[in-house]
């Protein structure tokens, strides 16, 4: 891993795990990850307060570790633990302790902000992080605006985030659903050639010829995370000059069963490609209903965020079908590189089976608070903890050899690669039997695009 | 042809009936039930329908009355007077704050919105959800105090469709402002989805604009409507409409009816096929006894038909072949008595009168001296003496006489006619043979046996005048002895092989035609067989069989 400041050693003295703490009103479950670090040696002179103190830096964390999204939490605490055995290794100049307290929001927001309000105002925690859902993170970060306390996205990924709620206390360390949709629209740019016409005004003249348009269908779950990726996704296949027609847009609840009156519908739209916004067990759902109507047989599946996660692979097994395209923020095959398969493997080791890819955004929370903590000189700075965030470049598990994520300081989202691929037969990494392979990797302009430009 | 009731008319029209039979009452009973099912499935499933589109008005009036519920709940709320007095940048307070994030954290709660008593917008919450929802305008609609109605938008764009419900919030008896919910649009569509029936038919909700929304809260084109139910909403109802065909339980009988039309036509070919086939089998019977009707008696049909035909068959057979072999034996009969007739009226009217004839001719022979008389007398005698063979031939002809059957060997019999043709054998210059087994003794009169062999051999020499080889052969052939008589002569052309054995017919200048004939009689009266076998410019062979002595 990328370490900033000075090299210093550390030592853990002891993990704590509290399960089932009551806060407020008997609605909070809570499970308090205690981390303790000791340290060994003397420190730099920017790090007065690193080595002076004792006192804890508090970190609070939000998963939903039950019900929907609650695997995405799990895993998220796992990772956790594996980032806490990291930190004494990479951070040495940080004498003081991290605490770090995990919420139980089970996917409501009013159970989040409720957490967020009681971490901050009882636990004084010095940042929040986490959150799966866009709906819930955006709750979230109104409180951390409000409080002006740091929350540091880890998996949540509508746009909306780092634009209209966007405060000098946000930032994401996880690839934002433009970003995906960025490198979904160049798939299919790369992948539909014949749709692709010049870059100008007219590339979606209506009045061309059906057939030579590219017919789009889209479902997604109905909040701003579906919202902001299909209008992300239409904008930059503007932008990028391939002729589409928009045949059908559907918007099931979040969470919801039954899907089949959407794919019945999807099936008369008759598209050339369905893009799928839908994430976690949505997504399993939609593709074992997909599957029995045949619809597979009938045209392209395409989920550029989150519908490539190990989750489905391993959900569906033998059931997945083949030549779907899909992404996710984090994947155990790609990139192959010896932190990453290190990362998986440890993962592996320590629950019994792969990570989804929520595990690899948690992991980059702590450490990436870490590394800015470290940078900062402690946590009493604000001003200077934000600019440590924004100047952020840390090398993580999923980033590939010879790449590095970095913070993007006007939009505080970070910047990583995108990698897409097809669903492909591997039973290397069981229960999986399909897996993705044959990628595209997208790699990360300098800027975060604020604006689509067409 | 099958329609053509001139031939055959009763077959045709017996398998005709036959099909009528079968399948007229199969055809009614089919469009019957057809009409009847169909009927049925329609009640049915309109009462379904009717059932179905009840049981979604109630549910999409229990979700907006829950909406309306929690709107009252949201109301009733005392935190919530000061927002309407606040301006959007004050901070609501939190016990307010968890209510409105406990409201928006239903999937189907977009957001809630607030209006002063003058309908002028506030705030919305959450705050994100301000500028893309007043980009609709409905937070600028200044009229939302007054209006009690919900108002829809319809999905655009990139973003699904909601309504909106509004409280009015009375503190005191004095409006003090107007709450709001937005409502996501298709958790009220998706309460028909059991009225979904893919391929055949879908729920629409018209709104008051006349805009029709799908199952899942689309916009979509509404035609061809099934059926409408009544207002679940001021202006909103439900219809379904056709998206295929009505009901596919009808289509089932209309296919049930084809079929029934397919077999009825099978059963029709099956019918038409076996009529033909009847037909096929019966007109050679007719043709037979058409033949038979015009003296062909040895008219044969086919017996092969199945069953029945192929026994009529077989007796028409028989019967042709007795009756064949009847008439034979009685014209035989007739003949033979006509010929009896004959010859006693031929000896009494001519043999008479030719022994008086031939007393005198000897008379006068013996008187005459002058040598020409006598010779002319002499002529006379002859001629009478010639008349008199022929007379008496015809009349062993016409009345044979019993033969005196005896157990004779055949060689016996060979080598007395051997003998006795020998001399004219040498003057035509002939070689004759005896030759197999001429042991085996049959049951015969050995004069009449040597009287058709005689007659049949010196025949054979007639044929021969330039010489050639006879051969009389005799072999056992199972329990009959079997003789042959063959000479390499000149054979007998094939149209008169036929009538060879017929009385009177002769090919030769002085012949009386009765050699063969009296042969024949002679050996079918010993209870023996005469074949006559020839091959023009060959030879010929008689074949006589009798049976042998036990």
């Amino acid at each position: 891993m990328h370490l900033s400041g000075a090299s210093k050693s550390w030592g853990l003295s002891k993990v704590l795990l509290n399960n089932m703490v009551n806060i407020g009103s008997n609605m909070l479950l809570r499970v308090l990850l205690l981390c303790s670090v000791v340290s060994g040696v003397a420190a730099d002179n920017d790090n007065t307060e690193l080595q002076a103190s004792n006192k804890p830096i508090k970190i609070g964390c939000l998963f939903p570790l039950a019900g929907p999204g609650g695997l995405y939490g799990r895993d998220s605490v796992e990772a956790i633990r594996i980032a806490e055995e990291d930190l004494k290794r990479l951070y040495p100049s940080i004498s003081q302790t991290f605490e770090v307290i995990i919420g139980d929001t089970r996917s409501k927001p009013l159970r989040a902000v409720q957490i967020a309000r009681d971490f901050i105002e009882s636990k004084k925690v010095d940042f929040l992080c986490g959150v799966v859902s866009s709906r819930i993170a955006l709750a979230v970060t109104e409180i951390a605006k409000e409080k002006k306390v740091f929350f540091i996205g880890t998996d949540h990924a509508s746009p909306r985030l780092v634009t209209e709620a966007l405060h000098p206390y946000y930032f994401r360390v996880s690839n934002d659903t433009r970003q995906s949709m960025q490198a979904g629209a160049q798939y299919i740019r790369n992948n539909y050639a014949k749709y692709v016409g010049t870059n100008n005004a007219k590339n979606n003249n209506k009045n061309d010829k059906r057939d030579d348009r590219l017919k789009i269908a889209y479902i997604g779950p109905d909040y701003d995370y579906g919202y902001q990726s299909w209008s992300d996704l239409r904008a930059f296949l503007t932008q990028k000059a391939v002729k589409f027609d928009v045949v059908g847009e559907y918007w099931p609840k979040l969470f919801e069963t039954n899907y089949n009156i959407y794919i019945h519908a999807l099936s008369d739209n008759k598209p050339d490609i369905v893009i799928n916004g839908q994430w976690g067990q949505d997504f399993i759902n939609f593709i074992k209903q997909a599957k029995q109507l045949q619809f597979f047989d009938e045209t392209t599946v395409m989920n550029f965020d989150a519908g490539g996660n190990y989750e489905t692979f391993a959900d569906l097994g033998d059931e997945m079908p083949l030549g779907l395209v899909l992404s996710a923020r984090h994947h155990i095959n790609w990139p192959l590189s010896a932190e990453n398969r290190s990362f998986s493997e440890r993962f592996k080791k320590r629950v019994g089976r792969y990570p989804s890819y929520a595990a690899q955004g948690a992991y980059s929370g702590i450490v990436s608070i870490a590394q800015a903590v470290s940078n900062a000189g402690g946590v009493t700075d604000k001003e200077k903890l934000r600019v440590s965030f924004e100047n952020l470049s840390i090398k993580l598990p999923e980033d590939p050899d010879g790449f590095t994520s970095r913070m993007d300081p006007k939009s505080h989202q970070i910047l990583q690669a995108q990698s897409i691929g097809k669903t492909i037969i591997n039973k290397n990494y069981p229960p999986a039997s399909v897996m993705l392979g044959d990628w595209f990797v997208y790699y990360p302009a300098k800027e975060w695009p604020a604006t689509i430009n067409p | 042809m099958i329609f053509d009731f001139g031939q055959l008319v009763l077959v045709k029209r017996y398998l005709w009936g036959s099909l009528a039979v079968a399948i007229l009452p199969l055809l009614v009973i089919a469009i019957l039930y057809d009409r009847h099912s169909s009927n049925l499935m329609d009640r049915l499933l309109l009462e379904r329908i009717e059932g179905d589109l009840q049981t979604a008005i109630v549910k999409i009036n229990s979700f907006v009355n829950a909406q309306h519920k929690r709107l009252d709940n949201l109301a009733d709320l005392p935190e919530i007077n000061s927002v309407f007095t606040q301006d959007s940048d004050t901070h609501l307070s939190p016990r307010l704050l968890d209510f409105l994030y406990l409201e928006i954290g239903d999937p189907d709660i977009y957001g809630i919105a607030f209006y002063n008593a003058e309908g002028e917008f506030i705030r919305a919450f959450p705050s994100w959800s301000e500028q893309t929802y007043s980009e609709n305008g409905v937070y600028g609609n200044s009229n939302v105090a007054e209006s009690e109605l919900i108002q829809a938008v319809l999905p655009q764009s990139g973003r699904p469709g909601w309504f909106l419900i509004k409280k009015t919030v009375i503190r005191n008896q004095v409006n003090i402002g107007t709450l709001t919910l937005m409502v996501r649009l298709a958790s009220m569509t998706e309460q028909t989805s059991p009225l979904y029936l893919r391929g055949v038919y879908e729920p629409i909700i018209i709104t008051p604009d006349n805009e029709a929304l799908s199952v899942v809260g689309n916009t979509v084109t509404s035609k061809d409507l099934l059926i409408e139910s009544e207002n679940f909403l001021p202006g909103w109802h439900i219809a379904l409409q056709h998206i295929g065909k009505i009901n596919k339980e009808s289509d089932i009988g209309r296919w049930l009816l084809v079929l029934a039309a397919i077999s009825a036509l099978g059963i029709m070919w099956l019918f038409i096929s076996m009529s033909e086939r009847l037909a096929r089998m019966i007109t050679p019977l007719n043709d037979g006894a058409q033949a038979i009707a015009n003296g062909d008696l040895t008219t044969q049909v086919p017996e092969n038909g199945p069953g029945e035909l192929g026994t009529l068959a077989h007796s028409f057979n028989n019967m042709s072949k007795q009756l064949n072999s009847m008439i034979k034996t009685r014209v035989y009969s007739e003949r033979q008595a006509s010929l009896g007739k004959l010859a006693t009226g031929i000896a009494h009217e001519i043999r008479n009168p030719l022994a008086t004839i031939r007393t005198t001719v000897h008379g006068l022979i013996r008187s005459e001296t002058h040598p020409a008389h006598k010779e002319m007398l002499q002529v006379v005698n002859d001629e009478v003496i010639r008349t008199d063979a022929i007379v008496e031939e015809f009349m062993n002809y016409a009345r044979p006489r019993e033969p005196h059957k005896e157990f004779i060997p055949v060689g016996d019999v060979l080598a007395t006619v051997s003998t006795l043709a020998s001399a004219s054998a040498l003057e035509t210059n002939v070689t004759m043979s005896i030759t197999g087994d001429t042991s085996l003794v049959i049951h015969v009169d050995p004069g009449q046996l040597s009287q058709v062999l005689m007659n049949i051999v010196l025949n054979a020499l007639q044929a021969m005048p330039e010489g050639g080889h006879l051969t009389l052969r005799t072999h056992r052939e199972g329990k009959y002895a079997h003789l042959t008589v063959t000479d390499t002569g000149q054979g007998i052309p094939e149209d008169q092989l036929i009538e060879i054995q017929a009385p009177f017919f002769t090919t030769k200048k002085n012949g009386t035609g009765l050699g063969l004939a009296i042969c024949a009689q002679l050996v079918h009266v010993n209870d023996g067989r005469m074949e006559i076998q020839s091959v023009y410019g060959e030879g010929t062979t008689v074949h006589i069989t009798f049976a042998l002595a036990t």
